[in-house]
């Protein structure tokens, strides 16, 4: 069975994530726990961690191809006493490793074109048992198909 | 009504290590710890919403940021609730 380009994309990614170590000189190891289509709710013990989604993909005709933008969502985790300076290391990590793997011709395993800057951003607290902090951000991966073959890349 | 609530502590609560300001006291409380979700920006973790219900006599200068050390686990107090007669208050805890 052939694997899609957005499945392919997605394995690529998903390998990107869980580089975010700190033994790789990342603030935080939010790549301990990366977890695709998570449906269950994370145990504290999981944390802290990713809740990734690839939610849409938008197709448009070029010159022989399909370009797709496919919109990724994020969801980092993490349970902190502070006043916030965990989550927005975890936005800046997040965004240094995406960074790392935009170039040309390498984006993504090859897969992708580009991966757009996150365009959305959403960061909240609720304090329970634990201080619980959440950082959705929301971006797009560019990738392109042979028209009407979604397995074969252009 | 305070001697019965004073049975009804001595019956279920378990003791407690109240800090105020650098001030211990021992307090008894009766612990609960219920399942609670929490969903900041739509992921969800599974943690517990932990509670102690007191004496308000025995709580009066709690604050938030005072602590309480129950079965060995040390919670920060940060929520003051009274009951409904005033003679109990709920001290909400979290381990952040």
């Amino acid at each position: 069975m052939p694997t899609s380009i957005r499945q392919l994309v997605v394995t690529a990614l998903d390998t990107l994530l869980k580089t975010i170590l700190v033994a790789n000189g990342y603030n935080l190891g939010l790549g301990s726990n990366v977890f695709w289509w998570r449906d269950t709710p994370l145990q504290v013990s999981e944390l802290p961690g990713l809740v990734c989604r690839d939610t849409n993909d938008t197709m448009v005709r070029a010159i022989g191809q399909h370009e797709h933008a496919l919109t990724i969502e994020i969801i980092a985790l993490l349970e902190s006493s502070d006043s916030g300076a965990s989550i927005r290391q975890a936005t800046a990590d997040i965004i240094k490793a995406i960074g790392t793997n935009v170039s040309p011709n390498t984006c993504l395993g090859g897969y992708a074109e580009d991966i757009n800057p996150p365009d959305s951003e959403v960061i909240e607290v609720e304090h329970e048992g634990i201080k619980g902090y959440g950082l959705k951000m929301i971006f797009q991966v560019i990738y392109a198909t042979s028209p009407f073959d979604p397995y074969t890349q252009a | 009504m305070v001697t019965d609530l004073d049975v009804f502590f001595s019956d279920f609560a378990v003791a407690a290590t109240l800090v105020v300001g650098g001030s211990s006291t021992t307090v008894y409380v009766i612990f609960s710890a219920p399942f609670r979700g929490i969903s900041p920006a739509t992921g969800e973790i599974e943690t517990t919403a932990p509670e102690a219900r007191c004496k308000t006599s025995d709580v009066s200068t709690a604050v938030h940021g005072s602590t309480l050390r129950i079965a060995g686990v040390t919670y920060k107090v940060i929520g003051k609730q009274p009951g409904e007669d005033n003679l109990e208050t709920i001290l909400v805890l979290s381990k952040d």
